[in-house]
């Protein structure tokens, strides 16, 4: 059971540590706490879904979804987020749940309720190693996922683009004085952030199927994942991504499977209390 | 500043008082006697639905708004009952207490409705009925399995579904008569419905000398069922009885197929219909269910219900929740018809006296509790179909 | 004291005796429940406030005081019988309490930290609510909650209800008000501004912020028991982490920071939720919609946006420039 509960905790953990990549890009950059995340996820499931009624390949409609929930981003961008930039964050906090809201309902009211199951040339089989199992599509999903955080771990460590955002998200204003378009980097970051999302989404598609009300609980881990790497710490939230995975799996199966969300909020309670900076991020002493 | 502040709260506290107490003499009765009009006699008939309609639960409203919206169609169609036409109002109550009782005040005293239809969640219903009876309604209770429904001494509320205790009595004689499954894992739902079945089938299935092994809990909505199979795998049991809706239903078996988990699946009303296919495909082969509705069955009355509910919405009616509330609507219809009058109290007598009602789901007879005695019997998932296995005598 | 505010005190109180007695003549049942629930909603949206507005922290899990406190008066009412004026002080002083545990580690928490932290703390109540089985009944609820009677008067008819509820919701103004206007108030207006400047001053920051904690759970729970008292059935749906999202969204639509925002934004969305019923299934994506718009176009809120164009029509031009560069000064302050 022991070594069963620990891949499922990383395999879990992978797809955390991927929508919590997203969330954490677009907190650092704009300072926001999207609570639409996990909507963009049922987007992209629903791209997913439907480009797969096209007769598509699985992977080719995996990675047009991450356009889709991208295009998708980008109007809820300009409607929703780009007139607050200036405003507190409280208010386009807000106003992400007023999207979550939106597209929850709208996407219901479209495609009606009823789950739709999404095939994969991987779908059912699993691999045995030693007593324990795994599908063939939860190990996409943890390839794909560490593939992507790596991928935009290098792309913010080491280009050009890259260095702006991670200037941009220190501080705004001083990287404007810089010649760095702020406004520009924030809509390219949240159209990436819900677009990585979206690719979770159609990962998952297959093994949770796809309905409208699919992405609620995602936003609450990532959250959870995020704060526990510290807010805007990329190498933390897939850090935290892992850590919840097995915190979950662990608490589920030594406690109580009903009390699971409460055991992983009770942690997080703790981190924040003993270190609110999360368990990555140095303390930035704070600006008077 | 402060002073006045001091001797105005004072006063004011003071002034708050007095308007209360003194309301209690010479105040008017308002809400107290209801004003009774929800026997009028012009007008379209109106029928109250509630459901969820929006969020998680939704896609078994639906089902029920469907099949409701059918029957009315058809009475209308026939041209209506007693020369009046029929209306249905469907109020979505997002499966929240207070959201429920506020659309089912609104169906009463705003809509002024004939009959009351309701909800996807036991306890709402009962809460939602304790509106209904004052006005004594007749409310149908299509879904609401939870035994308690038709206990609270209500006069109005006729459940035309099997309760918990007799689907998980059917269940349980049955696994104990021809299944050798010895221990069983429950994996339900955290609501009343889950738990309320996890309470009754262990005492039943403890009782009937075997053992339980694991009682594991998901939220509605979850999506990942690891953790639960997990814990489950390592206590071995033989079979693994699963206590929620399809949704989620069809999401474990599937995963506990890649988790290694063979054993025989057990589960109740939510597996019916060709649904449990499309959504688990290859996992629910072979799972084993309690049943009361059968699309294929070579009744008349239920060829005619599948036939048109496929010329409505394009697809088989599935599982229960459509075919249940298109009964609930016609039953009403039928009684309103016998007792030529919309009148509450005479259509609650006639409700009450029916004998052997022909409807889609069985016969019909409502004991002096509102429970109706249908059948339920066992089926069993093989390859794509639906087939009963089990009958009780 | 001046004359103007003694006859707007006086005219505030009017209208309160005044909604109180009315609220005896509301006929509609329909009409009846939903302005009970919406009067508990603007009781809880005050409480909110009190964090969000007046102090300037977020919470994110007010509906966790709220099920804490109809639990309380669920609990203590049915399985301990005891009557409902006495659990009702016992659910004020327990959520007081919790609100005062909770306060002890989130006081030192800002911003989303502090959000998240709350909404954890609703997330673990809900929980609770729904596992702990043996004391709160889990899904299935409690059930047989007694209405109270007031002086022998039944509270059980919706008519006598409202007014109590409204007396109530006068009496949590009235009180609001005067703490607001004490030196605890501007303790907390100071601590909203700058944290670091009211700490320099010498303010001691976590006492204040523990006050307006224990402050706004109290009321809270008081909603919770009043809730209880009313529906006579609580089960957890209702105190999940849409009722704390929905409160937040009342009073920052409504305005923050002030007593008549958050009852305006609980009129306002109460209406808006009982129209959109005409529209059936396109209820809550036109609600999303609205919710969306109203926040862009009017981020400072509806009641403070409404009062400053009021103000603004009816003040002098020379008055009208300091009032620019005031305004334009307060939104500096925000931003950072």
């Amino acid at each position: 059971m022991f070594s069963q509960m620990v891949v499922n905790g990383l395999a879990n953990g992978a797809l955390y540590a991927l929508i919590a990549l997203g969330l954490t890009l677009i907190y650092g950059v704009m300072n926001l706490s999207n609570f639409a995340q996990g909507e963009f996820a049922m987007v992209g499931a629903f791209a997913a879904y439907f480009l797969k009624q096209l007769h598509m390949g699985y992977l080719l409609t995996v990675i047009l979804s991450f356009a889709v929930a991208g295009v998708v981003g980008l109007i809820c961008y300009f409607l929703a987020f780009y007139p607050l930039r200036r405003s507190n964050p409280l208010n386009m906090m807000l106003s992400s749940m007023g999207v979550s809201i939106f597209l929850v309902n709208l996407s219901q009211y479209i495609f009606s309720p009823t789950p739709k199951v999404v095939e994969t040339p991987f779908s059912d089989q699993s691999i045995q190693i030693l007593g324990v199992y795994l599908s063939e599509q939860r190990l996409l999903i943890v390839i794909v996922s560490l593939v992507l955080c790596g991928l935009t771990y290098w792309v913010l460590e080491r280009s050009k683009f890259g260095r702006s955002v991670r200037a941009a998200s220190i501080d705004p204003d001083t990287a404007m004085l810089y010649g760095i378009p702020t406004n520009k980097i924030s809509m390219i970051t949240f159209v990436v952030g819900v677009a990585l999302t979206g690719i979770a989404g159609a990962l998952t598609a297959p093994i949770y199927n796809v309905f409208p009300t699919m992405g609620i609980s995602l936003t609450l881990k990532a959250f959870v994942v995020v704060v526990l790497g510290g807010m805007g710490n990329i190498v933390g939230a897939i850090l935290g991504g892992f850590i919840i995975g097995l915190i979950e799996s662990f608490s589920a199966g030594y406690i109580s499977t009903g009390f699971q969300d409460a055991i992983v909020f009770t942690i997080l309670f703790l981190v924040l209390i003993f270190r609110p900076q999360g368990i990555l991020s140095k303390v930035r002493g704070e600006k008077v | 500043m402060k002073r006045f502040n001091k001797y105005f709260a004072l006063l004011f506290s003071f002034i708050l008082t007095a308007a209360i107490l003194l309301t209690g003499c010479g105040a008017p009765q308002g809400a107290s006697g209801g004003s009774g009009s929800s026997g009028n006699s012009s007008g379209p008939i109106k029928i109250g639905l509630v459901t969820q309609l929006s969020g998680g639960g939704a896609l078994y409203g639906k089902l029920m708004q469907q099949g409701a919206q059918l029957a009315v169609d058809q009475a209308n169609e026939d041209g209506g009952v007693l020369g009046r036409k029929i209306k249905l109002l469907a109020q979505d109550d997002q499966a929240n207490p207070s959201e429920s009782v506020k659309v089912t005040q609104r169906l009463v005293s705003e809509d002024n409705i004939d009959a009351w239809i309701g909800t996807l969640k036991s306890s709402d219903t009962i809460t939602d009925i304790g509106i209904t009876s004052k006005e004594n309604i007749p409310s149908f209770v299509p879904v609401g399995v939870a035994d308690n429904v038709t206990k609270q001494g209500f006069d109005n509320a006729f459940r035309n579904v099997a309760n918990n205790t007799m689907q998980i009595t059917e269940m349980v004689n049955y696994i104990l008569k021809e299944q050798p499954t010895k221990k069983m894992a429950i994996i339900a739902e955290n609501t009343d419905y889950g738990r309320g079945i996890v309470d009754t089938f262990s005492k039943l299935f403890t009782k009937g000398g075997r053992t339980v092994t694991n009682k594991e809990y998901y939220n509605v909505g979850t999506k990942d069922f690891n953790d639960q199979l997990t814990k489950i795998k390592a206590k071995n049991p033989d079979g693994i009885l699963i206590a929620g809706l399809v949704a989620e239903g069809s999401l474990i078996a599937k995963q506990a197929k890649s988790l290694g988990l063979d054993q025989q699946l057990y589960s109740f009303g939510g597996f019916m219909g060709k649904q449990p296919m499309e959504l688990g495909g290859q996992a629910v082969n072979g799972l084993i269910h309690t049943d009361y509705f059968v699309p294929t069955a070579k009744d008349e009355l239920t060829q005619k219900f599948v036939k048109d509910f496929k010329d409505k919405y394009g697809k088989i009616p599935d599982s229960y929740y459509s075919a249940a509330t298109y009964d609930a609507v016609n039953l009403y219809i039928n009684a309103v018809k016998k007792a030529k009058s919309t009148d509450p109290k005479k259509v609650n007598e006639e409700l009450r006296n029916l004998k052997n009602e022909h409807t889609v789901m069985g016969d019909i007879t409502f004991d002096k509790e509102g429970q109706a005695a249908t059948k339920v019997w066992i089926s069993q998932i093989k390859d794509g179909k639906q087939v009963g296995i089990y009958h009780a005598k | 004291m001046t004359r103007a505010r003694k006859i707007y005190f006086l005219a505030i109180a009017a209208i309160c005796i005044f909604g109180v007695y009315g609220s005896l003549y509301l006929q509609n049942l329909y009409l009846l429940r939903v302005a009970i629930l919406a009067v508990i909603t603007a009781i809880l949206a005050l409480s909110v406030d009190i964090l969000v507005g007046y102090t300037g922290q977020i919470s994110l899990g007010q509906a966790g005081f709220f099920g804490i406190g109809a639990y309380v008066m669920g609990i203590l009412n049915t399985n301990f019988h005891l009557p409902f004026w006495i659990s009702l002080v016992f659910a004020i002083l327990f959520t007081g309490f919790v609100g005062f545990v909770l306060g002890l580690p989130t006081t030192k928490l800002k911003g989303h930290f502090l959000g998240i932290a709350t909404m954890g703390f609703g997330v673990i109540v809900n929980g609770v609510l729904n596992n702990w089985t043996s004391v709160t009944g889990g899904p299935n609820g409690i059930r047989g909650i007694e209405t109270p009677y007031f002086f022998s008067i039944s509270l059980e008819y919706g008519n006598y209800f409202l007014g109590f509820a409204l007396a109530s919701l006068f009496v949590v103004i009235l009180l609001i008000f005067l703490i607001v206007h004490s030196p605890i108030g501007r303790a907390w207006r100071c601590l909203r501004q700058d944290e670091i400047t009211a700490y320099v001053a010498g303010i001691n920051v976590y006492k204040y912020k523990l006050i307006a904690f224990m402050l706004s759970g109290g009321i809270a729970g008081y909603a919770g028991s009043l809730f209880a008292g009313y529906m006579t059935f609580i089960s957890p749906e209702t105190f999940d982490l849409n009722q704390s999202i929905s409160l937040i969204t009342t009073v920052i639509m409504g305005g923050s920071g002030t007593l008549l925002g958050p009852l305006l934004g609980t009129a306002i969305l109460s209406f808006v939720n009982e129209w959109l019923r005409n529209f059936s299934e396109l209820r809550l994506v036109i609600y999303g919609f609205i919710l969306v718009t109203m926040i862009t176009l009017l981020p400072e809120g509806i009641y403070p946006f409404f009062k400053r164009k009021i103000l603004f029509f009816f003040t002098s031009k020379k008055k009208k420039r300091s009032i620019e560069t005031e305004g334009s000064n307060g939104k500096d302050v925000v931003n950072e």
